[in-house]
């Protein structure tokens, strides 16, 4: 607040008022008692405590209302009132149908890993696909050999067939089984239920054939 | 639509108005919180310490600003606008006072009944002055009284009185130093500070 006339009596003593301040006062009071007398009056009912009670309830609640009527709120959008459906006011936490909902999620959520097991128990076990192999047989004076540097012997292109069928040729291709492999865990003839064979691991490089049969481009 | 929410507690008494105009009820309940206990303090005082009437008065005051935010020019000073408002609705009462007064038995209704045998108590303290300086201050007339109160009791500055009466500064400034010279005199006997 910007202080004005009344502030400066109350701070100040006669003799520290300038000049301009004394000739602004001088309508109002001209000796020194009088400004005292003034001054006292001034700092007593500023010093005064003041009582400002509070308003009741009832004012603001009725305030309340009429603002309510006056600035009623705009019409809900869609996702406003599903809001105000599974949220409802003055109702239970057990009776809100958001917290319903959200029980029936968890219970579904608990359930389902036990029903699943059971399912997987009862079901009867992947059998392990049979895949045949037609293998065409080859004759001597229509195989060519593929150049490999070792074990290439395995490696035979039906050339003969390759006009008839140029994308279909078929590469047959055969790998030796080490002699370790029984000991292996992963044998072939494994059981393992999702009937994934890991037969052994070898570096492509050992075995050029596999190589070739890697980096084949269709 | 907007990501932050405005913080109502800093903002000014003008920038609420604004936002109550638009319904934000917020913004009212703030302006309500700033100045619902100074008003009824305000009314308390003008309206004979009538308490239930100062109620009402509150009421209707912020009704008004329900029902009417665009009657306050944001330029102007909300705090200004709202006293000048209270203080039309003190004078109106009075007014009113005064009809029922010529058509009454000639009892005033207004009439507060104090207790009289306070005065013999011999200690002085602040409860006494302020007693006295109350008695003192009913004995003013009304022009004179309201600019004292205004300054002193709800803390405007001249200025802002002079607006809230539509009166000039130096008028105000007349009237307060009237009031006071009158206060002063009237509690010459009590002489407070010496007192205290």
């Amino acid at each position: 607040m910007k202080k004005d006339l009344i502030d400066t009596i109350m701070e100040k003593d006669f003799i520290e008022l300038s000049n301009a301040e004394r000739k602004e006062l001088e309508e109002f009071c001209t000796t020194e008692s009088e400004y005292i007398h003034m001054k006292e009056v001034f700092i007593s009912v500023e010093a005064m405590p003041l009582d400002n009670p509070t308003p009741r309830k009832e004012t603001k609640e009725k305030l309340d209302e009429l603002f309510a009527s006056t600035y009623p709120k705009a019409a809900p959008i869609w996702y406003s009132s599903v809001g105000a459906f599974i949220v409802r006011k003055n109702q239970p936490i057990h009776r809100q149908p958001l917290m319903q909902i959200a029980a029936v999620g968890l219970l579904l959520l608990l359930i389902y890993p036990i029903w699943n097991t059971s399912e997987f128990k009862d079901a009867p076990r992947n059998e392990v696909a049979s895949v045949e192999v037609n293998q065409t047989p080859i004759s001597k004076d229509t195989k060519t050999e593929v150049t490999a540097p070792d074990n290439n012997d395995d490696l035979v292109t039906d050339k003969k067939n390759e006009d008839s069928s140029p994308k279909t040729a078929t590469l047959i291709a055969s790998i030796e089984k080490p002699a370790s492999m029984d000991a292996l865990p992963g044998r072939l003839d494994s059981d393992h239920p999702d009937g994934v064979y890991v037969a052994y691991s070898q570096p492509a490089s050992d075995a050029p054939e596999m190589l070739d049969l890697l980096t084949t481009t269709f | 639509m907007r990501l932050i929410k405005p913080r109502y507690q800093e903002m000014t008494d003008e920038s609420l108005m604004i936002a109550v105009s638009k319904g934000d009820q917020r913004a009212f309940n703030e302006i309500y919180q700033r100045y619902s206990s100074p008003l009824l303090g305000y009314f308390i005082r003008m309206l004979w310490k009538d308490r239930e009437k100062a109620e009402d008065f509150v009421h209707d005051i912020f009704a008004k600003i329900i029902r009417k935010p665009e009657l306050f020019d944001p330029k102007r000073s909300f705090k200004t606008w709202v006293y000048s408002v209270a203080n039309n609705m003190c004078k109106n009462e009075y007014k009113k006072q005064e009809v029922r007064k010529n058509t009454s038995n000639g009892l005033d209704e207004t009439y507060v009944v104090k207790d009289h045998n306070a005065n013999v108590l011999s200690e002085v303290s602040d409860n006494q002055f302020r007693y006295e300086f109350e008695k003192s201050l009913e004995g003013l007339d009304g022009k004179h009284s309201e600019v004292f109160k205004l300054r002193h009791l709800e803390g405007l500055s001249i200025k802002e009185i002079a607006e809230i009466l539509e009166i000039s500064d130096g008028t105000v400034k007349s009237r307060l130093f009237y009031a006071t010279k009158y206060l002063a005199s009237s509690l010459e006997a009590f002489n407070p500070l010496l007192n205290r």
